[in-house]
Order: C-alpha cells, then structure tokens, then sequence
C-alpha cells in the first residue's frame, strides 16, 4: 500500500508528557495487538493512561470511563498533532501498533530526546516523523508548553522546528528517511528495483553456504 | 510437539543456526544471538518487506562490547548477569549499538543460559546482542540439527572463524566481574530499576532530580511504600516461562527449588508454563511437572502466557506477580498488574515463601 506524502511543513498543537522511557506497552497495550487490521488503533493510544478502567479490543472511547487528567483528553490537546516527550521514548516491543496507535490518534512529529531502535524504525514506514533534540533543547520547549498551549511548526526540507521569530530547532535525520516521509515512497517498490542484485546474492550464496537451505 | 516460542524452538530444532541473518515480528529476536547470529526484531512494514524482498535495508549499527568475567555465586543465574547489566547501563544504554557478550563467565555457560542473556539485550536498548560461536555452540547444534554430518563439517569451518579479532576496536566497552553480583530482582516498571534482591529501594528524596520523577512514578504504580524493601513485600502469582526462561534449564533450577516444599498459602497462583512441546516432553521424562505439581503449582502447556496480557493469563489490578518473563512495564501483565522480574529461582522461591527471599 502507497502511503500519501506529506506537506514539506507540518504545523500543530503540542501535547507533551513528562516522562522518561515511555515503552510501546503504555503507547498501547498488548490487548489491543491480537488485532490483525493496520488502522484503528486511535481509542487505544496510551489507554492506560487515558481512561480510568480496563479495555479490550472493539471498544471505543465513548464506551470508556475517561481519566480528565490526562492531557490528550483535554481540548485543544485531543487535535495535538506533535508529541513532545522525554528519553527513550518507544523502547520495548517491536510491534508496529504503537507508531499506528499515534498515528490513527493524528500524531504526526515526535520530539524526544532519544528513542528506542526499533520504534523509531518503524516511524518512517508510517509517516510519523520522530526529531531528537538535545535535553537541554526539550527542556525549554517543555518550559513553555507547560505555561501555555503552543503550535510549532515543522519543515522537513530544512530540518527544523519553528516556534516564533526568535526561536527555532535544527534537528538531525537520515535524508532517505526523511525522504520516505516526505514523498510517502514504498519500500517493497524501492528494492525491488535491485531485484537482480538480490537473486545473484542469495544464488552465490547458496553455493557457498548450503547448510543456510538444507533446511528448507 | 514441535510447537511452542518462537525463540525456544528456532534453536531447538536446529533451524537457528550460527552466521544467520535472523530477523523477526518480535523484539526478543535478539535471543538467536546465541548463536552468533545477527538476529533482531522488526516491525509489520520490514517484516512485509522481507517476505516480498528476501531482504532489509538497515543502517550499520554501533559496536558495543559487553564483558562478563569470573564464576557467578551460588542462586546467581544468567538472568541475573543480564538484569544487572541493564541496571548498570540503563534501558537506553545499548540503543542504536549491537551488543557483542564476551569474557570467562560467557565461554563457561551453556547455550540456554547464553540465550536468556541475548535475549534480554533488548531490554538494555539493544536491539542486537551477540556471543561469538565456540565448541560449546557447535555441540549444541550439532545435537539439535537434522543436518548431514558432511554439510556440518563444511558449516563448522566457518562458523569458528565468526569472531571479533583480537584488535577490534568498539565505540562503547563495559567490563563486569560476575562474582561480585547478587540475585537481582526488579522493583519498578522498567528492567532497569533493579536492584540485589534484599538492597534499599531508591528514595525519590535522595535522587537527582531527573529520576526523582521517575522512581516517584513507579513506586506509586507498584505500591511499594517509603521504606519498603522486596522482601517486605507480599506476592499474589507467580509465573515461570516467558522466551526469557522458559528452556530445560530454567525448569531444572527452578524444580530444584522447590523439591519437597509447597508453595505459600499467600499465593493465589503458581504457574509454570514450559518454552515449547519438546521442553515440556523433556522435563515431564525428568520428573519435574510431578515435584512443580507436588508443590502445588499448575503445569501448564507452552505458550507466551503471563508474559503480556495478551491472552488470558493475566493479573487482576494491583496483583503482585513474581515473573521470569522480559519487561516490568505498566500493565505488561495486565491492567493495573505489578511485575517484578526475576530468575527462575528466585520466582521459585518467592512461591514457596510468598515473599522475595534468599536463595543460597
């Protein structure tokens, strides 16, 4: 499936929780994995979190008991397209229901410090852009998120996030990342331009390391 | 009989074999690492992308190398080497690296005890972690596979040259003495808030204030009160499995434990829950599931189980689960669920006990 690009800006409200290490279970909880769909997932995103009882899978908000204290239940932060967190956001699971949980929910930037590998891996397959700054940087856009609700706006061609005149982040990200996002391209469709390269691979390998295929 | 974890049977049946390029749906993928196989977890596009491809495009990862010297003390697993490694380097300490273990205490453990440690390097950031293959890996596989004895020749000829030359350079590189390190057992929501089993439990008013927050958090996630230590505490279930500890030789430490005992009136539910048909088979020939059901715990068939909530074994809210599973995470084991990680042992023990207690 192609995925659509993206605007080379993407402008939104900012919803931040202040936490470290957030792991792909809080981002969504196992229950909801034993779906098989890709879409869908927008009422499980940080379910612990966001409502005050149990949920399992086919439930929808409505049929929730809400939890008000927290953040993205709130207005204007339930519409929040940029997620500001803290370090290690995403560590854990390899499953890609966390990026789609964030995703369906209408995040489409991540601002953290770090991420887990895996996590951020997957980012990019779904149109999710996730930024690192440094500490220092997160802590003073935190500062003002904390104080009032912010808009920041984010320009993939020029790597930086804007918030006013005066105050503006570079950010650091692979261009044939950035450029999977930017254009929405397919993998599967990328390497497969290189088909032959990748037969001649697996042939000469075969004669060279035949215990690989025994098995088969 | 065939059937079971993923990462139990792919080395069981001789399919995980050293040199592979080894990757899967799931982040404990790590584990084949054992083998000296570069193995990892990837996400639904990649896994869709190797099917149509036979291939994956990833960055070059970072070289960690991770040495373990020394003979571990008495009631001291594997579990416990790898718990205290990521308490020590954190579970962002090995992100963006691949972990290469090494050292004395490594060339003397076996092939499941190597396995619990690889697979665990994910839960230190990690998404690959590595043993270079030696004579007690090729009698492993040589044991396991189904492979003529002419193609295994060939196969071992290379498999001896995969190892980091003397001179190899890492960006990052830890040395750790084994003899010095204690049973450890989780007590947040992250495996990296771990501690030796009867240590103090970090007060969030002598922390920085960067992990003031965090060790706040988690101590009021897991009911744990301010001057509280694990064996103060009061466990509800216990769970023996997971890809972690699942394997003949989790189940014969964790039998030896509780031979002749019975579990803690305290315990709602003891459940071990073998890797695969084939350990299962193997312990069952040992006598194990009679001393497991002797002592009253449940014995189960192989699965994931308790491990993730994502079936129907599952701790009620607030429950306090003694797991050898991987992740301590919020909810992990259910909603609202308090896991605490261990070996085998020590969750062996903590059935018989109802509380964490000292296994030498």
């Amino acid at each position: 499936m192609k995925i659509q690009g993206n605007e080379l800006q993407i402008k939104g409200i900012v919803a931040h929780i202040d936490r470290d290490n957030i792991d792909t279970d809080q981002i969504i909880p196992t229950e909801y994995l034993k779906s098989i769909k890709k879409f869908g997932f927008e009422d499980y995103l940080f379910d612990g979190w966001r409502y005050l009882d149990s949920g399992r899978l086919g439930m929808k908000k409505n049929d929730r008991k809400i939890n008000s204290d927290f953040i993205l239940n709130n207005s204007p932060f339930d519409s929040a397209t940029i997620l500001l967190t803290r370090d290690n956001f995403g560590c854990g699971s390899s499953r890609e229901h966390a990026v789609w949980a964030l995703r369906d929910f209408g995040i489409k930037v991540v601002i953290a410090s770090s991420f887990g590998d895996i996590f951020y891996n997957n980012c990019f397959k779904n149109n999710v852009l996730p930024i690192v700054l440094s500490k220092k940087d997160i802590d003073k856009i935190f500062n003002i998120s904390k104080k009032e609700v912010i808009q920041l706006s984010v320009s993939l061609d020029a790597k930086k996030i804007v918030f006013s005149d005066t105050l503006e982040f570079k950010f650091e990200v692979e261009n044939n990342l950035l450029e999977r996002i930017i254009y929405g391209l397919d993998d599967v469709d990328i390497t497969l331009k290189d088909k032959q390269i990748i037969i001649d691979f697996e042939q000469k390998r075969m004669l060279e390391k035949p215990w690989i295929y025994a098995n088969d | 009989m065939n059937q079971g974890i993923v990462h139990v049977i792919g080395p069981e049946l001789g399919y995980t074999l050293p040199g592979m390029t080894i990757v899967c749906g799931d982040s404990h993928t790590s584990t084949h690492g054992a083998f000296g196989c570069l193995a990892m977890g990837i996400g639904t596009s990649e896994v869709e992308h190797v099917l149509a491809t036979q291939s994956l495009k990833v960055s070059k990862l970072k070289n960690m190398q991770v040495v373990f010297n020394g003979t571990s003390s008495k009631g001291v697993t594997s579990k416990d080497i790898v718990l205290y490694l990521i308490g020590q380097i954190g579970t962002a300490g090995g992100n963006g690296h691949a972990i290469e273990f090494s050292g004395t205490y490594i060339e003397n453990i076996s092939m499941e005890a190597r396995m619990t440690i690889c697979n665990m390097a994910i839960e230190g950031g990690a998404k690959v972690g590595l043993v270079a293959p030696d004579k007690t890996t090729i009698d492993y596989v040589r044991k396991h596979s189904e492979l003529s004895s002419e193609i295994l020749d060939l196969a071992e000829q290379h498999w001896v040259s995969l190892k980091s030359d003397l001179n190899a350079s890492f960006d990052k590189k830890i040395e750790i003495d084994v003899s010095k390190i204690r049973p450890q057992v989780t007590w947040g929501t992250s495996p990296e808030m771990v501690i030796d089993f009867d240590a103090i439990i970090p007060n969030p008013d002598s922390s920085s204030q960067d992990n003031k927050k965090n060790i706040e958090l988690a101590k009021n996630y897991m009911g744990i009160e301010a001057d509280q230590k694990l064996t103060d505490l009061k466990f509800d279930r216990v769970f023996i499995g997971s890809c972690t500890n699942s394997r003949i030789e989790d189940l014969r430490e964790a039998a030896n434990a509780v031979d002749g005992k019975k579990i803690s009136i305290n315990i709602i539910e003891a459940i071990v829950v073998p890797g695969s048909g084939l350990v299962k088979q193997q312990a069952e020939s040992e006598g194990l599931d009679k001393i497991f059901k002797d002592a009253g715990f449940i014995w189960r068939d192989p699965g994931c189980s308790m491990c993730l909530g994502m079936n129907p074994d599952q701790l009620k809210p607030r429950e306090r689960c003694a797991s050898t599973s991987n992740r301590n995470f919020e909810g992990r084991q259910g909603n609202l669920g308090r896991t605490h990680l261990m070996s085998p042992v020590m969750a062996a023990l903590t059935a018989i006990n109802g509380t964490v207690s000292n296994p030498s």
